[in-house]
């Protein structure tokens, strides 16, 4: 495995990438061999992919985020934003128990630094200041980011699927929700006009979950 | 550098950097290659000074720096064999 | 109350030292008692800076173990009589610079009366880094408009957010100052370099000093002299207002234009 990764080095060296482990019925060895490759390689891992009660043990000190998703789900397409009729998101457990109503949002005003992360467990973020490149912001919910959000965005980090990632100005590295992916390009931020976008999973024509990237201003064309 | 500068021949800088380096890595390296501090290797070359008039006990000799308003002081004490100086 | 000030930065070589010592002097010569430190473990920087190097006798390790009284180790500054140095120690171990140690300096310090304490930040995130900004109110964050400077500069502002004391104790934010160095306007203009305003928005931090780049950095160096004494060049200027700025004076950024000045300008130096 060490030849496979040490010949795509060229290509992965300053790339950013999840780590997908999803089809793994590995042991704990297993785990931390590929880590190290990858870590090896260059590359540069910014969350891991585990399946449902996939083995979280042996990388909690990987030191990144884990995102469960029982699907093995189409790998995102990195091409530009497009817009295609909006199909609605499948419906999902609601993260807040029924009852008392939704939890207030977990609520950051200071810059997020490079290095640092920030968890909205079990209810959405909200960031009133910008999130620098290397900085994380993590949450069961939603997140809404009213300051230039240039870091890694991943919400519905336990599984929520109807979760989106809101932000008035996006320039992030990587955004993912419910454990589906994407790292983002200039030609993806480029699309997005400078302007308010929002990141939600949708069901493409296959019935696969892909993140689609849309700038809140747009005028949705309405499904046939 | 401005025409003024030229026209007033301001003295370089390099040269006073390169006599500024010169003392001080000497002095450190001294330090390295284990002489001591600079006030031990100082009592060091007292002591074998005021041996040539008189034999004193290297404890005898107490070396100090003290540090006033405007002026670093150095005081040495030595405490004299019976009979004071004399040539040895 | 004594202000305790940090000037760190991550990345090596931006100009930490060179903005303390012209910081620092620029305090004391406004007739506010200062201290400058060094915190480096094993290398020396500042009492070269400053040229007080021939006077160095007992550093900052020697006086938290005890081998001398810290009235012994501190150095008159040569130019400035209100301005006192604590030299780096050569020492190569890491644990020398113990928490406790720092902290009685400091408190000391605090006790002759000193009004600003300026903690000059080796380059890094480790030990004399870290101890450096541990005990701060305050911090001067400095960059370069480069790529990797401003990415460690912001890693230090989150290390600073989470490690200082003030942090762990959920006390009042360490005040964050930015300091912009090596600054070159034409190249900014042409969309070569970042511009100020790029690093102060990428930052999210309002700029305390822009200092323009210039050979005047390495000729006050060679001499043993802090910048800020070079009278009339743009350096000396820009570090002066920004110790103006930190004292509360209103005064706007200098040396955001590309230079056109008129031959005549030229012929008289600047």
């Amino acid at each position: 495995m060490t030849a496979v990764v040490a010949s795509a080095r060229p290509l992965l060296a300053e790339a950013l990438a999840v780590l997908d482990l999803r089809e793994r019925t590995v042991d704990d060895t297993g785990a931390s061999e590929i880590l190290a490759a990858a870590r090896s390689a260059g590359v540069r891992l910014a969350a891991i992919l585990v399946g449902e009660g996939g083995m979280r043990a042996n990388l909690a000190d990987a030191d990144l985020p884990i995102l469960e998703s029982p699907s093995i789900g189409d790998r995102p397409a990195p091409e530009a934003v497009e817009l295609e009729p909006m199909t609605e998101p499948r419906q999902t457990e609601n993260v807040a128990a029924a009852g008392l109503g939704p939890p207030a949002p977990l609520c950051v005003t200071q810059p997020v630094r490079s290095g640092q992360r920030v968890y909205a467990q079990g209810r959405d973020l909200l960031v009133l200041a910008p999130t620098s490149r290397g900085a994380e912001l993590l949450a069961d919910g939603s997140i809404y980011a009213f300051g230039l959000l240039r870091g890694r965005a991943l919400a519905g980090a336990s599984g929520d699927r109807g979760a989106r990632i809101v932000a008035t100005r996006l320039d992030a590295e990587l955004v993912a929700v419910a454990g589906v992916y994407r790292t983002l390009e200039a030609s993806d931020i480029a699309g997005l006009r400078d302007g308010a976008a929002s990141v939600a999973l949708a069901l493409d024509e296959e019935g696969g979950e892909r993140l689609v990237l849309r700038p809140v201003d747009q005028f949705l064309p309405r499904a046939s | 550098m401005s025409l003024l500068d030229i026209l007033f021949k301001k003295r370089a800088s390099a040269p006073i950097a390169k006599e500024r380096l010169s003392f001080i890595l000497a002095h450190e390296r001294a330090h390295r290659s284990g002489k001591g501090d600079i006030i031990s290797a100082l009592k060091e070359e007292l002591i074998a000074v005021i041996c040539k008039y008189t034999s004193i006990d290297k404890e005898a000799l107490k070396v100090t720096l003290e540090r006033h308003d405007s002026t670093d002081v150095l005081k040495v004490d030595v405490a004299l064999p019976e009979g004071g100086l004399r040539r040895g | 109350m004594a202000k305790v000030i940090v000037v760190t930065s991550g990345k090596g070589g931006v100009g930490k030292t060179t903005t303390s010592a012209s910081f620092a002097t620029g305090l004391a010569n406004r007739g506010k008692k200062t201290a400058v430190i060094d915190f480096d473990i094993g290398l020396r920087n500042l009492d070269l800076i400053l040229g007080c190097e021939r006077r160095v006798v007992y550093d900052f390790v020697n006086v938290i173990q005890g081998d001398a009284k810290l009235s012994q180790a501190l150095v008159r500054d040569k130019h400035s009589e209100n301005l006192s140095i604590l030299a780096a120690s050569q020492t190569k171990d890491k644990d020398a610079l113990k928490e406790e140690g720092v902290k009685q300096v400091l408190d000391d310090l605090k006790g002759m009366d000193f009004e600003y304490i300026i903690c000059d930040s080796p380059a890094g995130i480790e030990t004399g880094a870290l101890m450096a900004l541990r005990f701060a109110d305050e911090a001067l964050i400095v960059t370069n408009p480069e790529v990797s400077a401003v990415r460690d500069a912001d890693r230090m502002l989150g290390i600073i957010e989470a490690k200082s004391l003030r942090a762990e104790n959920g006390g009042e934010r360490v005040k964050e100052h930015l300091v912009i160095t090596r600054y070159a306007p034409k190249r900014a203009d042409k969309g070569e370099m970042l511009s100020h305003t790029d690093v102060a928005e990428l930052l999210s931090l309002p700029i305390l000093g822009l200092i323009p780049e210039s050979e005047q950095v390495l000729d006050c160096s060679n001499r043993g002299t802090p910048v800020i004494l070079a009278n009339g060049s743009p350096v000396a200027l820009a570090f002066d207002d920004m110790v103006a700025r930190y004292l509360g004076e209103d005064r706007p950024l200098r040396f955001t234009e590309p230079e056109s000045a008129p031959f005549w300008k030229r012929l008289f130096g600047g």
